[in-house]
Parts: structure tokens; C-alpha cells; sequence
């Protein structure tokens, strides 16, 4: 027997692809008792099917049924009288009364009365006078109320009437009503008295359960070899969603693809992924889809409380039920993207989790339309010209209009806006937005450099090298070269956006006003105005997106300007467009830091002497190291800072470090290159040498021998190569001097150890694929990628090659961020227990501590990564340094000023209790590391179950 | 002994259906061959393979070749035959008649027309579809691929075999002034088609809504008991789109039918032919996402081989690739050229000069492109991005590069991304493969390259 699977409609009665559920007995039983039921359901749970079905058996049991579908009857136009006597013709209709019954003079002679009375009145001379069996009426789609032109709040408060009248009127007993939809009760009516939905019986649709699965899959035993295996497959996919396994078991119906044993995952996978999941708005079959999504963003002013719930489930945080109230816990089930079980919120299945992830719901919540309140005013006041959009608000405004469906009005607003916009002289006059613009044009020349470059290295995946492509192909070496023009001058307290890549109306909102406060200083009450505007939006801008610490920062520094006299300039250099992943964890750190430090000043009384604020400038040294010196020399210059948080990779912290030299006091979060010293140098990490000592301890400790070790290098970096130099140095049992690091030559020095190779990955003749295959042809051994920021890309596709083809023991640096190494490793689930051989030598991280464990969910992240932390710390040992050097007129004497922090730092009593920092604490050795944060091998995956 | 190729095959295939479809007297003499021929190959091939030789023969692939020459080649007697038989085909002069006798390749292709060229599994999904209860079939494509050909067809197989009634209602000449005149005019057409007395006046209560009014006299004047199937053939969905008034409560009137169970509405069986993706409603509210959906695909190679068989076009495998690659393989565009081939007006070696796309012989086509784009400035900037890559883009690239260059030009923005490449998808402009967007053929890249040259 062939049947095809009913994906869309309801299930037609003699189909054997319906499956009973709970929700059959339930309201079976419910209505055979009389009782009032709502089935209130997201889309494609099977509704219909159930009313049908469920109908049925109750006609079988003798008792008279109507099924009334508000949409056979409502339009846009239709009067209230067409509509409620549509309604009455129906229920005649259905119970055979149509003959008998004189419907038209019926209502001819009740003219004069309400609906309301003329509803009763039809029931008590009609329906229960010539029924006398129970009559049930079922309402099919009740949410299309909501499009009447006219309220329909009398027709609920009749079917309530109807109840209430049990108590007087025994013979209202025999009729009931079954509502169903996909809306909340207060969306269809508004008044608590008048709603049924609480005087009736909730009855709940489940998903399938897996085992009634075998209904389906009966018919797709030809093409299955292992039915029972493929079933768990499809379930894992559905969660047993009626609708998605119904598509799913057709689709696979449709493919004719024959499925072997073990064969299950890859291929129905497969199917998923190709014709349900990727650019799901480009397929065929997106209708079910595109209502989760409209449904969940058509909800205006709930929608980013709602999406804000949602991430939360996504990120695997515990939501329980009652942490939500009772509205939006139903508008969110009405989505039908979660599910509620066991007193929790739950995705409905992996198909949603990866539509509607991480990324869709961030995109969507900077997406939401962003000049809502600007729009209403503009409605409201006739359209007034002074509620329009201007300058990059504007512009922000038009890109977000590129990638949504707008209304009528929104086009109408966007145009009138532009308009004003082109015909302003002051903003035509205003050259920030078209340096602005200028700015734009070259991003789209990046992004033909991206294009272009795929094309040209084909040879590996395109998004591997996604970096190196922020530098367009056209300047020097394709795609390595790191030429001037992709340098962006950054300087920033919150007055220009940092990271570009994402647009956040709130935050350019912020910069604006942020940037008129600092242009009219003079004017200390407009000034004021400003920047508490900018607060404002800055606010609501990491409300919006909260992994971003830049809006966080810039409200910290408005609050601080708006403090005046009382604050102090801090430096943080980090790689903004280089390599944004980094410096956002970077800054992460920073901010929590600073707000932190400037609340506890909030707190001091105003004639306090120590009370001072802290400012935080971004700067942007793009990982260059020419850039990096311009930067420190800028630095030097501006007697506003009196210290420095950076630099991000030891290429560039190195360089600046000479300039730097006993002017003013920097600690590096990041940068571990042990070649890098100076006096008025510090780190909150340990160098090279330290974490050296702990690859050798992992390779060669007790009892272990890896056989051949195969080290991927880069001699162009500082990093890669002082780590190398310091492995050799350990492997050799030489004690590291300073005095030789910029001299080592680690290809020299490899050829005094046995049973080590040295593969330099910067040379021209590097062939990724033949060293693999090389290493690859040895039965074992194990591989030390040392690679650098600039070619870190490049270290996680030899992992990645590596955990799928062998036992080899790879050990990582620290030059990617663990997230996207995750990312990027992409791991086929089976290669996991492999993949437990890939181990990341990084700072320790500290369970225990408090900052660590509660900081993460504050930035919507499942954990911070160790640069936030050691930038935490950075932070928080300049805010020691500042406040032991009593900061007071610090204005006239800054140079005298940034001494006393360096005179600090170097103190042999410096130093931070745990609790004063992320957990460690911080004390500096020797070489002006902070001797108390060590290096931990951290396994890439844990096995599958076990926690974190 | 190679010269049994594919064509010398789909041309013996197709006379087979010239004397099946129209009955032609070719003497003699192919008959006798051809039967004999067909009758003694039959006993070695497998039944489905002998099924698609009398039925489909344009469906015929290089697996399907590969065999039956093998056969073929395998055996001393059908060689001989086939020698013959090609010989005879070749100075037929009845049959090269009429090949010669083909008409313009406008509009429908007739009924009976050998040119039909049939599609993979398409004809047998929609008879199914349309013979199911409640039976609900959507056909989409973008213009000139032959939408009205195959519904024709459709209409014609359920008359013949089931007997259905059929009412072909094209919206582009409907009452749109509000939804009570449009649905009354819709029941008179349709009372109309069926042969059926005009009442709709007289059944029309003012005391219900329009849709109520409608759904009944359905119910009570058109699908009565004992009365065939209605098969409702909505064509030009789309022309009633922008009237606001009407389309979403008609769609979801056409899905409050679709979920009817009772008997009589089990006998309505509807067709809805349109050109681009509808998504402005509430899709579970719309017709259209239940029910079966065929969108039309190109023409593959073995089917353009069919073609040049009828045409009686002589060519190299080499060209027919080049053909495809020219016009990507759109069903109207390769009967054009053929056409004009067969005319001896253009030569196939032509199609990929550089300067081809000027020939006057696309223009209404182009033109009428031409003319959507002009329509929706939005719309002809993002083509003019896609028009100048060689590779193809990314939906991203596309975005950010669109953005800048409204924004540059001063230009209103009124549609997003996605919209607007969806729009050029189903004007047949574009593909979309992987997330990488491209022109999806030759001609309209030199045509729209020249057209939208500066911007």
C-alpha cells in the first residue's frame, strides 16, 4: 500500500497516517461530559485533524455536532449582521435544521434586538427546542476574529452566556461549545468577565512520541533498510513536531534514496539539511517555517522580551515556567518553537535550534525596527517633518530596511526621511556622513576581496581564511598581506562605532549624541543633556545585543564624562577589524571591570578626594606592527592617559613596547611572547616560557613518549616563534636568558633534538595537504601547532584534519579563540572521542570563582573566554595601581602621574588578593608576569554526557 | 560501428509519435520497419524501458541509449533494420513535410502536437493529483515555460478519462471592484463553463457575507450529487495580488474548500497557475501550502535532442550543449531558436557570437524582462550587481553592495534583499545554488549586460 504523508491540511478521516494522541481521549471525554474546551495551538500540531476525528466519534455516540470555520465566513468587509448570520445558517446547516427552520424570517422579526440577545434567542427557540440529543459546536480558527473589521467580543460573551446559564437553565447543559486557534484569550477578548477561556477545559496537542513513529515509517520500508534506526533519526530532527515528520518522511519518500543500516544519520541528515534547513526561505516548502518566524516577530512591543526568553532556552539556560508570565508563555507555546516540559522551557527541535539559532535571533533582536518610537511620533503629529530620520540614524535606518519586509508606512517614513535628508543643507554640509559613506564603499570593496579570494583559494574551504580577507587582494601578496589601506584609525571613547560589522541602531544612536556632547563641552548644561541621551541608548543598545561590550563601555564613559573633573583616561589597543572575535573578548573583560570600579566610586560621598572614574579609549592597532608603533607614539603623546591596556598579539605589543619604554605603564592581557620585557611592562598572563613548560610536561612527562613530534611554526611572529624557541630551550634543558631570544633560531636549534620536526608554515613552499599527508603516514606521534594570530585560521584546519583522520595527540596555542575553533572544527559528533586528543594549552580557567561563573550569562555566552578574564584582571590591576597613587590634579601633572602608576606596578608589594581579581589573584614575577595565573591543557570536547 | 547515435534513435522514437498523434499516412513502408523494428528490440529490454520507448521517447537518457544500442549493436538483424529503417526516414517526404509544417513557437503548444515534449515525472504527478478527492495542484513558473501547454493537457486527460467538468477561470479578466462582485463573478463563470443555467442573482443572500454566498451556491448549484468532478483551472493568480480588497480573503476562501470533507466537496478539484511565489498572507490560512506543487524545470539535453529531431535539425552533440548554455535551457527560447534554425534564418554555431543577443528575434522576450525591471528600480539595481559579476555572488555581497549604491544614487529603498531576488528567481532571471546567486543563462547576461551597462 502507498499513501502520501498530509503535510499542510488536516488528515482526511480514513488515513492511515494519523496518529492518535492524548489530546483524542482528552477532549473526547471532555465534551462527552459537557464540558467547555479550548484547543488553543501553534500552527500545524495537527488541530484540525483532531476536531475531525473527534467530531466523528461523538455523532457515532448519537450527539449532534456543528463545526463552524471562521474563515469560510469572515472577510474584510462583511457586516457584523452578514457575519453572525453566516454563524447561525452554519450550525442549522450542520444539524440538518435548514429545511425546517425559516432562518431568514427569524431574523426579519428580530431586527430590533443585539447580536448578543439575538443569539440567546436562537438558541432557546431553536437549536434546543427541535435538538434533543446534546449539541456540540466546535469553532474552528478562532484567531481570525482578530481581522473582522468589527468586534466580535459579543460572540465570545455569548458562548460564555451559554454557561452561565447551566445553573438557571438545566437544559443549557446539553449544549457546548469547542474552540479552536492559535491565539492567546486576551488577543481575542479583552474583557476578564465576558472571556470564556476560563471557564473551560485547556486541552493540550503533544508532540508524537517516538514510537508512534512507526505509523509513517511503515511506507518507507523500501527505501530503509533499518526502520527503527531511522526513526530515531527523524525523531531527533522533529522532536516529533506532527507537521515537520510528516514533510520529513515525505522527503525522504520523494529522494528515493536507498538507506542502509548505519546509514540513518548521514542521510537523513542530508535531506534535512539540504531541502528543510539551508536557506530556508529559498525553498519550497518554507510556509511552515516563515510562520514560526513571522509569528514570533509580528508581535511588536513583546517581541524582544519574547526573543530575550527564547535565547535564554537556546543558550541552555534554565527557564523555568515560572520565571514568565502567563502571556508570554503562551504567546511563545503559540510560536511553537519551544515546548514545556517538566515546569521548563525547551526548543521544540533540533530543525528550529538550527534555523532559528543563536545568530538569527541576535540578528533579528539588532533588526527590530529600530525607529519605532520615532515612526509613532510621526504618525501621531500629522508627519511631522521633525520626527524624521537624519544622518547615519538614517542610514543605519535603510540598511536594516534592506533586510526585512516592511509595511506601506515604514517605505512611506524611510522615503519622506530621505528626502528631508537630501534637501538639508546642515547634513548636507555635515561631511561626517559621507566620510561615513566613504567608509561603506570601501567595505564593499573588502567584501569583492573576499569574493575574489575564495575563488583564488579554492584550494582550502573559503571560510577558513575569512580573516586574512580583510584585507582586499588587490594590495601586495593576495590575501597575506597586510598592507595600510586596511587600517582604520580608531579612537574612541564613544564617539565612532567600533565593530562595523554588526549594525546597532541603539549604539550608532549613542555615538551621536555622545559626539554632540563632546563638541559642545563649553555648554556644560547641553553637554549634560547629551550625554545622558547617550545613556540612554547606549542602554538599550546592549539590550539589543548583549555579548557587545562596546555599548557597555561607551555608557560607562558617559557616566564618567558626565562626573567632569572627576575622571581619568585608560588606554585599550586591541585589534578591532583584524580580528574582531578577540578583541570583543578583550573588551568584554574590560567593561565589567570598569563598571565595577566606577559604581564603588558612585558610591563615595562627592567631597571624597579618592572618588575618581575611569574612562576607557578604544584604540585600534589592527594587529600591525608599524600600526601599532603610530599608535604607541599617539599614546605617548596624549597627556590625557595615564596607561595602557594591550596590545593584542605579541607582533604588535613587542614594537610598541620600545616606544613605550619608561613613559608610561602598560599591561598586556594577550600578548605572551617572552622576548617582550621592559620595566614598565606587566602581563596578567604568563609568558612563553611557562606555558612551554607545561607542552613539555604533557608530551614527555611521566611515562609518556610521543614518538614523533611535528611543531607548525611561524618564524614571522613573535608569539609562534618565542614559543618555539622556549619549547627547544626547555626540550634541551637550557635555561631560557633573555638576552638571546631575539637571536634564537629555532630551525638552527631543532637540529640538536631527535625525533622533532620544524615545519615553517610562513614560507612560499608550504603545502598544507602534503605536510598533513606526511605527518599522516606515521602510525602515531604527536603535533604542536604553534601558530600565530595572523595564521591561526590555518592551525584549526590542521586540527581539524588531524582529528579526522588519526590517533595523533595535538596540542593547540592559544593564537584562535576556543569558540571558534568549535566553530570552525565543525566536528562530526563520532569523531568526538577522537577529538578529546586535541587539547588547548591555555590559562586556566577557575570554576570557583565568582566572576567566571556568573559573568558569562550577563553576556549571553555558555563561558567566558580567558581573555576576558586576564583583561578583568589587567583592569582591575591599573585601577589598584591608580588609586594607591592618589590621583589629585592630575591634569597639570600627568607625566608625573603615569610615573607614580609605574613606580606602583613595580612595587615589590604590588599585588591583588582573589577576591580583588577574576580568582587567581595577581602577583608578579620576575619577568613581570602575573605568576599566579597558570596554564591548564583544556580538552577541545568532553565526552558526550558529561557536564559543562 | 557507432552510427547508431542517439539521434538516428529519438528520430526513429518520435516518427513513432508523429503517426501515433496525428495520424499521418507515411506510406508503408516506415510503419512496417518501425513495427517491426520496435516488436523484435522489445523481447530484449526490460518492460519499464519498452514503456518509455512507445510513451515518452523524449525521456530516453544516455543509460537508456547506452542499452538499446548495446542491444542493438549486439545483433546482426537489428542492425540491418535500423540501417534501413534511418535510410527510409531520412527521404520520407510525407515525414520531412511534416517536420517542416511546425507553427511559430507562440503560446500553446496544441494538443496534438508531436512538439509537446513531455517532463520527467511532471504529467503523471499532476494526473494524480487532479484525480485525487479534493485534489489540489499548483503550477508554478515563470513566463513562456509552458504552464498553459501542459495545462491544457490536463484538462483534456480529465475529460477524456474521468469526465470531469472543466472551468478555466483567468483572473486577469475578473471583477475586482470589491470581494462580493469578484465572487459573483467568479460563480457566473463558472456556471458558465459547466453548462450550467446563470443563477448566481437569484442565489445570492444579502443577508451573508460574500464568501458564505459563494461557498453555498458551490455547494448547492455546482458540485450536486451525481454530477462529475469540477475541475477549477485558476490561471494568472497573480493577477489579483494587488488588489487588496479581495486576494487574501479569496485564498483563504480557496483553503476553506480544500479542508471541506464531506462528500460533495471531495469532488472539487483545483489547479492554480501562477508565476512567482505568493507569501503575503498567513500561510495556513493560504491554498498554498497544501496540495501538490510542480514548478516547471528547464528542458535537459535529451529533450532538446527530441526537439531537434522534429525540427529536423541535423546536429553535433557539441552544439546542443551550446544551445543549452545559450538560453539555459528555457523551454520558449529553445523552440525559438530551433525554429528559426529549422527556417534556416540563424545557424547554431551563431548563438555564442558575442553580439548574438542583439538579434531582433529574442527582443518581445527580452523586452517584456526588460520592462519588470524597469518597473521596480530596486529591482533592476540588484540585477545590475549581478549582471556585472562572472561569478556568483553571495546574498550578503549582494545586500551590502545593493545598500551602498541606492543609497549613493539617492535612491528610494521599498523592497528587502531576499524579496527582491526572489522576484528575479521567478522571472527565470536568476538561480540560486548553494547561496551564490547567478545569471541563469547567456543570453539574458549579454542582453541585460548591455541594457544595464552604467549602472
Amino acid at each position: 500500500m502507498s499513501f502520501t504523508y498530509r503535510t499542510g491540511g488536516s488528515v482526511p478521516l480514513n488515513s492511515p497516517t494519523y496518529i492518535k494522541r492524548q489530546a483524542d481521549e482528552d477532549l473526547y471525554q471532555a465534551l462527552m461530559d459537557g464540558e467547555f474546551c479550548y484547543v488553543l495551538t501553534p500552527r500545524q500540531m495537527g488541530k484540525s485533524s483532531l476536531r475531525v476525528r473527534v467530531m466523528q466519534q461523538l455523532q457515532n455516540q448519537g450527539l449532534k455536532c456543528s463545526a463552524i470555520d471562521l474563515t469560510g465566513i469572515g472577510s474584510k468587509d462583511i457586516t457584523p449582521n452578514q457575519w453572525y448570520y453566516g454563524i447561525l445558517k452554519q450550525i442549522l446547516k450542520d444539524l440538518n435544521l435548514l429545511e425546517v427552520f425559516d432562518l431568514k424570517k427569524f431574523w426579519k422579526e428580530n431586527q430590533e434586538l443585539g447580536w448578543l440577545q439575538r443569539l440567546n434567542e436562537f438558541v432557546d427557540i431553536i437549536l434546543l427546542k427541535h435538538i434533543s440529543e446534546n449539541i456540540i459546536v466546535f469553532v474552528d480558527e478562532i484567531d481570525s476574529t482578530m481581522s473582522l473589521p468589527f468586534s466580535s467580543d459579543d460572540f465570545f460573551a455569548w458562548i460564555r452566556y451559554c454557561y452561565n446559564l447551566r445553573v438557571d437553565r438545566p437544559e443549557y447543559q446539553r449544549l457546548t461549545f469547542c474552540l479552536l486557534g492559535v491565539a492567546t484569550p486576551t488577543d481575542l477578548i479583552k474583557d476578564k468577565t465576558r472571556t470564556p477561556f476560563n471557564i473551560g477545559r485547556a486541552i493540550e496537542i503533544n508532540r508524537f512520541r517516538k514510537e508512534q513513529l512507526t505509523t509513517l515509517t511503515t511506507d518507507l520500508s523500501d527505501l530503509i533498510e533499518d526502520l527503527s534506526e531511522a526513526e530515531d533519526e527523524i525523531y531527533q530532527w522533529t522532536g516529533g513536531q506532527p507537521y515537520l515528520t510528516q514533510q520529513l518522511c515525505q522527503l525522504i519518500q520523494k529522494s528515493e534514496i536507498k538507506i542502509k543500516k548505519r546509514e540513518s544519520a548521514e542521510k537523513i541528515g542530508q535531506i534535512v539539511r539540504n531541502q528543510i534547513i539551508d536557506n530556508w526561505q529559498f525553498q519550497g516548502n518554507k510556509a511552515h517555517l516563515q510562520t514560526i518566524n513571522d509569528r514570533l516577530l509580528n508581535k511588536d512591543k513583546t517581541t524582544i522580551k519574547l526573543l530575550s526568553i527564547y535565547q535564554k532556552v537556546l543558550m541552555e539556560i534554565n527557564v523555568e515556567v515560572s520565571d514568565v508570565s502567563t502571556d508570554d508563555l503562551l504567546a511563545l507555546k503559540l510560536t511553537g518553537i519551544l515546548i514545556l516540559e517538566q515546569g521548563y522551557l525547551l526548543p521544540y527541535n533540533y530543525i528550529y535550534q538550527e534555523v532559528f539559532n543563536q545568530d538569527w535571533v541576535k540578528q533579528k533582536l539588532t533588526e527590530l525596527r529600530p525607529y519605532e518610537e520615532f515612526l509613532n511620533h510621526w504618525l501621531e503629529n500629522n508627519r511631522d517633518d521633525n520626527y524624521l530620520l537624519v544622518g547615519q540614524v538614517l542610514i543605519d535606518a535603510q540598511q536594516w530596511a534592506l533586510t526585512q519586509r516592511l509595511s506601506k508606512v515604514d517605505y512611506q517614513y524611510l522615503t519622506a526621511s530621505q528626502k528631508l535628508d537630501a534637501n538639508n543643507a546642515i547634513a548636507k554640509a555635515n561631511k561626517i556622513i559621507n566620510q561615513a559613506w566613504e567608509k561603506a564603499n570601501k567595505l564593499t570593496w573588502f567584501a569583492i576581496g573576499i569574493v575574489a579570494f575564495v575563488v583564488l583559494g579554492g584550494i582550502y574551504a573559503g571560510n577558513i581564511y575569512k580573516t586574512y580577507a580583510y584585507c582586499p587582494v588587490f594590495e601586495g601578496k593576495p590575501g597575506l598581506s597586510f598592507g595600510n589601506t586596511c587600517f582604520r584609525p580608531l579612537k574612541t571613547s564613544g564617539d565612532a562605532s567600533v565593530f562595523l560589522s554588526s549594525a546597532n541602531f541603539y549604539l550608532d544612536g549613542g555615538v551621536k549624541y555622545f559626539k554632540m556632547a563632546d563638541t559642545e563641552k563649553n555648554d556644560h548644561s547641553k553637554s549634560l543633556t547629551n550625554y545622558k541621551a547617550a545613556i540612554k541608548m547606549f542602554e538599550k543598545a546592549s539590550e539589543v545585543d548583549i555579548s557587545d561590550p562596546v555599548s557597555r563601555i561607551f555608557r560607562a564613559n558617559a557616566e564618567a564624562r558626565i562626573q567632569n573633573e572627576k575622571s581619568i583616561k585608560l588606554a585599550v589597543v586591541t585589534s578591532i577589524d583584524y580580528y574582531e572575535i578577540g578583541a570583543k573578548e578583550v573588551l568584554r573583560g574590560i567593561a565589567d571591570a570598569q563598571k565595577e570600579f566606577n559604581t564603588t566610586q558612585s558610591h563615595k560621598r562627592n567631597d571624597d578626594p579618592s572618588k575618581i572614574f575611569i574612562e576607557v579609549v578604544i584604540f585600534n592597532d589592527d594587529n600591525n606592527p608599524e600600526v601599532a608603533k603610530k599608535v604607541a607614539r599617539d599614546l605617548v603623546d596624549n597627556e590625557n592617559i595615564v596607561g595602557v591596556i594591550g596590545h593584542y598579539a605579541s607582533e604588535s605589543t613587542k614594537p610598541a613596547e620600545e616606544i613605550y619604554k619608561n613613559n608610561i605603564a602598560v599591561i598586556s592581557s594577550t600578548s605572551t611572547g617572552s622576548s617582550i620585557v621592559g620595566d614598565n611592562f606587566f602581563r596578567t598572563v604568563q609568558n612563553t616560557e611557562e606555558s612551554s613548560k607545561l607542552y613539555i610536561s604533557e608530551l614527555y612527562g611521566k611515562d609518556k613518549n610521543p614518538g614523533r613530534l611535528f611543531i607548525f611554526y611561524d618564524p614571522a611572529s613573535t608569539y609562534s616563534k618565542d614559543l618555539t624557541c622556549d619549547f627547544i630551550n626547555k626540550k634541551l634543558g637550557i635555561s631560557s636568558e633573555y638576552s638571546d631570544k631575539d637571536k634564537c633560531n629555532p630551525q638552527e636549534k631543532i637540529k640538536r633534538v631527535h625525533n622533532v620536526s620544524l615545519i615553517n608554515i610562513d614560507e612560499d613552499n608550504f603545502n598544507l595537504n602534503s605536510e598533513i599527508s606526511r605527518i599522516l603516514s606515521k602510525k602515531e606521534g604527536a603535533v604542536l601547532i604553534f601558530t600565530s594570530v595572523k595564521t591561526h585560521m590555518l592551525g584549526i584546519t590542521i586540527a581539524k584534519k588531524l582529528a579526522e583522520r588519526s590517533f595523533f595527540h595535538v596540542l593547540m596555542n592559544i593564537s584562535s579563540s576556543e569558540t571558534e575553533i568549535k566553530d570552525n572544527l565543525n566536528l562530526d559528533p563520532k569523531l568526538f572521542k577522537l577529538a578529546e586528543k586535541i587539547k588547548l594549552i591555555r590559562p586556566c580557567p577557575n570554576g570557583e570563582n565568582k566572576y567566571e561563573k556568573d559573568t558569562a550569562k550577563t553576556w549571553g555566552l555558555k563561558e567566558l573566554n580567558w581573555r576576558t578574564v586576564t583583561s578583568y584582571d589587567a583592569f582591575k590591576a591599573f585601577a589598584k595601581a591608580i588609586e594607591q597613587s592618589e590621583p589629585t590634579n592630575r591634569s597639570k601633572m600627568t607625566s608625573v602621574f603615569r610615573q607614580k602608576i609605574i613606580n606602583q606596578l613595580q612595587s615589590d608589594k604590588f599585588s591583588l588578593e582573589n577576591k580583588e581579581t577574576s580568582g587567581f589573584g595577581v602577583k608578579w614575577s620576575k619577568n613581570h608576569s602575573n605568576e599566579k595565573r597558570k596554564y591548564c591543557p583544556i580538552p577541545l570536547y568532553k565526552k558526550p554526557g558529561s557536564s559543562g | 560501428m557507432d552510427f547508431i547515435t542517439p539521434i538516428t534513435w529519438a528520430m526513429i522514437l518520435l516518427t513513432t509519435k508523429v503517426i501515433e498523434k496525428s495520424g499521418e499516412n507515411l506510406g508503408d513502408k516506415i510503419p512496417e520497419l518501425l513495427g517491426k523494428f520496435i516488436t523484435s528490440i522489445s523481447q530484449h529490454l526490460k518492460p519499464e524501458l519498452n514503456e518509455k520507448i512507445r510513451r515518452t521517447p523524449e525521456l530516453l537518457n544516455e543509460q537508456d541509449y547506452k542499452i538499446i544500442r548495446g542491444v542493438v549493436e549486439g545483433d546482426p538483424k537489428l542492425l540491418e533494420d535500423v540501417q534501413k529503417l534511418s535510410v527510409e526516414l531520412k527521404s520520407n517526404v510525407q515525414l520531412v513535410k511534416i517536420v517542416e509544417n511546425f507553427t511559430y513557437p507562440n503560446g500553446v503548444v496544441p494538443i496534438n502536437s508531436p512538439f509537446y515534449i513531455r517532463h520527467d515525472d511532471i504529467e503523471s504527478r499532476c494526473q494524480k493529483a487532479i484525480t485525487e478527492a479534493s485534489g489540489l495542484l499548483r503550477i508554478q513558473a515563470s513566463l513562456q515555460m509552458g504552464k498553459t501547454s501542459l495545462l491544457e493537457r490536463l484538462t483534456q486527460y480529465s475529460q477524456e478519462n474521468f469526465n470531469y467538468r472543466v472551468a478555466r477561470i483567468d483572473l486577469r479578466l475578473a471583477e475586482t471592484q470589491n470581494l462580493d462582485l469578484f465572487l459573483q463573478w467568479l460563480c457566473r463563470q463558472i456556471c458558465k463553463q459547466s453548462n450550467l443555467p446563470n443563477n448566481v442573482k437569484e442565489q445570492w443572500d444579502l443577508n451573508e457575507g460574500a464568501k458564505q454566498n459563494c461557498t453555498d451556491f458551490i455547494e448547492n448549484y455546482i458540485l450536486k450529487k451525481d454530477t462529475p468532478p469540477l475541475l477549477l483551472c485558476i490561471d494568472n493568480l497573480q493577477g489579483i495580488y494587488k488588489y487588496d480588497k479581495i486576494f487574501d480573503d479569496f485564498f483563504t476562501l480557496l483553503r476553506s474548500w480544500y479542508e471541506k470533507q464531506d462528500a460533495n466537496w471531495s469532488s472539487l478539484r483545483m489547479i492554480f497557475l501562477h508565476v512567482s511565489y505568493v507569501d503575503t498572507i498567513d500561510q495556513n490560512k493560504s491554498p498554498f501550502n497544501v496540495g501538490e506543487v510542480v514548478r516547471l524545470p528547464y528542458f535537459t539535453k535529451n529533450q532538446v535532442q527530441a526537439l531537434t529531431v522534429l525540427y529536423g535539425i541535423d546536429c553535433q552533440d557539441e552544439q546542443i550543449v551550446s544551445l543549452i548554455q545559450f538560453c539555459g535551457g528555457h523551454p520558449f527560447l529553445i523552440r525559438l531558436v530551433l525554429y528559426e534554425v529549422a527556417h534556416k534564418r540563424i545557424l547554431l554555431q551563431d548563438l555564442l557570437k558575442s553580439d548574438h543577443h542583439k538579434n531582433s528575434l529574442y527582443s518581445e522576450h527580452l523586452k517584456i524582462l526588460l520592462l519588470s525591471l524597469e518597473r521596480e528600480r530596486n529591482l533592476k539595481e540588484a540585477m545590475a550587481i549581478i549582471i556585472q559579476s562572472d561569478i556568483p555572488l553571495s546574498i550578503s555581497y549582494i545586500r551590502s553592495t545593493l545598500l551602498t549604491k541606492l543609497k549613493n544614487k539617492n535612491l528610494e529603498i521599498n523592497s528587502d534583499c531576499n524579496t527582491l531576488l526572489m522576484k528575479l528567481t521567478d522571472l527565470g532571471l536568476i538561480k540560486l545554488n548553494d547561496d551564490k546567486v547567478e545569471v541563469t543563462n547567456q543570453l539574458y547576461k549579454s542582453y541585460f549586460r548591455d541594457q544595464l551597462r552604467g549602472y
